[in-house]
């Protein structure tokens, strides 16, 4: 096929295109649909991918992680499903404070940073704090994470100091009147707990943990065991190393440790924080198959709409056809003027869909904490499969359209 | 010395069927039909007598059901669609009826299309197809739409279209049917014009007049050649002309619709109407005396 000839049937292509209008226009409103969901669902990957590293940079390269087996042994597991996405804790697998306490008696481990949660009632000057997740951690937590504190300070590892309580920018705003609670009491079951320190509002980690720490209390670690009695759900510990150099030593020891305190079963799950599964890849995830099935499917529903355009359309030009046919056009260049048609239907559906894969991108970016990112090479990508589709399904009208014998398409009336 | 030429068309033997079971219809009867390079012919009948067929097969729209046909030296009545997409495209110029250009498309680029088809540069052939338009005369209206032209007009861009590709073989199909007496005129000067720059060319008419144009015409009838002459430029051929000067009645409506009168000769008491009784009896005397060969009934 020369290009000489495709210029000629993309021109004609194009004047189809406008000269049908509205038909179309419906046509190709699930290429648009499949086309903007690929392209939003990857630039929240993108986003979020990006804000895991850099929290994953700020946990440090030289940390060990130690998570619940479930999470990283399960890519899609059967124990987690859509429905309970956002329930937030309920999926993950948890750990326990023995192994809390075999990660601090392993040799090289400098400090261990545990992160527990537990349901009690949480009550501030508004009552109860429904909202809340209490996290028990320790002092390393504020500096692991970076966390920025606004008013007071953060957890201690001075045991005199007991029961003190940090709150979340939003827990400090629902839980008390004042603009700096510092000094109020808040009761965790019934307990009573000194406002010492409020955090500053947390943006750069939206989904790196299953807890909303804007919305958390933190007590120290030991206390929230306390509480309960040893059953705080411990989802994660951070272990810093007394020699980063013997990172792959430390690790194999660790792991030995925990598999043999639990019945040398992996219940435990030690890695560099830089591969560590985060539950927000796993959420990821999960969200990703939703969505790229939606998009699928709308391609799927755009691919055979515009294969019905294309045979609606071949019926009613059979006489064009008979005299392209006439003239000297081969069966090749007939099949050639179809698809070029049904792909310029369906790429400007694909350019449409980017226009409002822009705008959704961008309504996210202004109203939410995610920060997607349209890479150019996905633009292109949904650009190309737009095209994909429609040389897919304008090949049977294409065909259909060549197979037609010359004279009988001349006589046709249409 | 004996010089044996080539000949362009070679029918031997070429019937066409339609339909099938008690549907079937015989549009060619087990045609022979020898055209050589340069002949300008004319080929009439009465409506229905298979001319279009006829023509439909000689260009290779249409294959025949049985015979042989050799066009241009090669032999063309089993090909694939796809090669006889290639050889009509370089051998054979059509001429509709009805014009049967593309609307969508400009003059020049309905012109242009057939060598888009044989891959040519956009501005090679927009250059080729812009001198085809001025030589038929109708260059100042490259740039509109066939809505915009006038019959006479439409058909001259259908001729420049099937000249652009320089075929060796034009077919014309009632080239004038749908014209009116100018219109007529200047396609046939045209195409007489086409003609003696060498082209081989086949045309329809029911008009008798037309035939002063042809250098041979051939009458169908029920799917038969029942005649063939050759005949001088300028003359209106013997059998037309008989049919013409012996026809009692002739109304302007005839002459202007371009229907034939001879079709009413020709024909068998098939195509007669009965308040044509007349015209009819002066004629049968005609009927005998054109040796039509009476096809043997089987
Ligand atoms: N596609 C077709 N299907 C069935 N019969 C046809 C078809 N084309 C032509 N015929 C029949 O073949 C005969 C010759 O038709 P045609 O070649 O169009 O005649 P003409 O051009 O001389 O008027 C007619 O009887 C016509 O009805
Ligand atoms: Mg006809």
């Amino acid at each position: 096929m020369r290009p000489a000839i495709l210029l000629g049937e993309l021109k004609t292509g194009i004047e189809v295109l406008f000269s049908t209008k509205w038909r179309n226009l419906w046509t190709i409103l699930g290429i648009v649909i499949g086309v903007s969901s690929v392209i939003i669902v990857i630039a929240i990957g993108e986003g979020i991918k990006q804000q895991i590293n850099q929290q994953i940079n700020m946990i440090g390269k030289n940390n060990l992680v130690v998570q619940p087996a479930t999470i990283n042994n399960s890519s899609a597991s059967n124990s987690t499903s859509i429905f309970n996405l956002f329930d937030h804790l309920s999926f993950l697998g948890s750990l326990t404070n023995a192994d809390v306490q075999v990660i601090k008696s392993t040799s090289g481990i400098s400090n261990t940073i545990p992160l527990s949660v537990i349901n009690d009632k949480i009550v501030g000057q508004n009552g109860i704090y429904k909202n809340g997740v209490v996290v028990g951690s320790n002092a390393g937590l504020a500096k692991l994470l970076n966390l920025s504190i606004s008013y007071g300070r953060f957890l201690s590892n001075n045991s005199l100091i007991t029961n003190s309580v940090i709150l979340g920018k939003n827990a400090a705003l629902a839980m008390f009147n004042e603009d700096v609670p510092l000094g109020s009491t808040a009761y965790i079951n019934g307990q009573p707990f000194i406002v010492e320190g409020i955090l500053h509002t947390i943006t750069n980690i939206p989904l790196a943990q299953p807890v909303n720490f804007n919305n958390a209390v933190f007590i120290n670690y030991n206390e929230a065991q306390s509480l309960t009695n040893n059953s705080a759900i411990v989802y994660e510990v951070f272990a810093q190393l007394s020699h980063p150099s013997q990172i792959n030593q430390i690790r194999n020891l660790l792991q030995q440790n925990l598999d043999a305190a639990n019945g040398n079963q992996r219940i435990a799950v030690v890695s560099p924080a830089t591969q560590s599964s985060t539950s927000s890849k796993h959420i990821l995830n999960l969200l990703t198959q939703l969505i790229a099935g939606v998009a699928a499917i709308s391609l799927l529903v755009g691919g055979i709409g515009i294969m019905n355009v294309m045979l609606v359309s071949v019926a009613e030009r059979t006489h064009e056809i008979g005299i392209r046919k006439a003239i000297g056009a081969t069966n090749r260049q007939i099949v050639a003027q179809f698809i070029i048609e049904a792909s310029i239907l369906s790429f400007s559906g694909g350019i449409l869909g980017i226009i409002l894969a822009y705008a959704i991108t961008g309504i996210i970016l202004l109203f939410t904490s995610i920060r997607p990112v349209v890479d150019w090479q996905v633009v292109l990508f949904a650009s190309l499969l737009s095209i994909l589709i429609g040389i897919i399904f304008g090949s049977i009208p294409a065909f259909k359209a060549a197979r037609k014998i010359p004279i009988d398409a001349l006589r046709a009336t249409t | 010395m004996l010089l044996v030429i080539m000949p362009l068309i070679k029918l031997e033997n070429v019937s066409k069927v339609f339909g099938f079971g008690d549907a079937t219809s015989l549009a060619l009867d087990s045609i022979n039909l020898v055209v050589q390079k340069g002949e300008f012919v004319a080929v009439m009948g009465p409506s229905g007598s298979g001319k279009s067929t006829l023509m439909n097969v000689i260009g290779l729209l249409d294959k025949p059901s049985y015979g042989n046909y050799v066009l241009d030296g090669k032999s063309v009545a089993r090909l694939r669609s796809n090669q006889a997409a290639k050889i009509r495209r370089d051998t054979v110029g059509f001429i509709f009826q009805s014009f049967n250009l593309l609307n969508r498309l400009n003059v020049l680029d309905n012109v242009a299309l057939p060598l888009a088809y044989r891959g040519f540069s956009i501005s090679k052939r927009t250059k080729l197809a812009s001198a085809m338009l001025s030589r038929v005369g109708i260059a100042h209206r490259e740039y509109f739409y066939p809505s915009q032209l006038s019959g006479g007009q439409l058909q001259s861009a259908a001729i420049a279209r099937a000249l652009v590709n320089n075929p060796k073989l034009i077919i014309a199909d009632e080239p004038t049917g749908n014209l009116d007496s100018v219109g007529s005129r200047l396609i046939m000067e045209l195409l007489t014009e086409i003609h003696q720059m060498g082209n081989t060319i086949l045309f329809v008419t029911h008009n008798p007049e037309l035939t002063r144009y042809a250098s041979r015409v051939v009458y169908m009838h029920d799917g038969a050649i029942v005649g063939d002459e050759t005949t001088p430029y300028g003359d209106v051929a013997k059998i037309a002309r008989k049919v013409m000067y012996n026809t009692l009645h002739k109304t302007d409506d005839d002459d202007y619709a371009g229907v034939s009168l001879l079709m009413h000769t020709l024909s068998d008491n098939l195509m007669i109407k009965k308040k044509d009784k007349k015209r009819n009896h002066k004629n049968n005397h005609l009927k005998k005396s054109l040796k039509v060969k009476k096809r043997s009934k089987q």
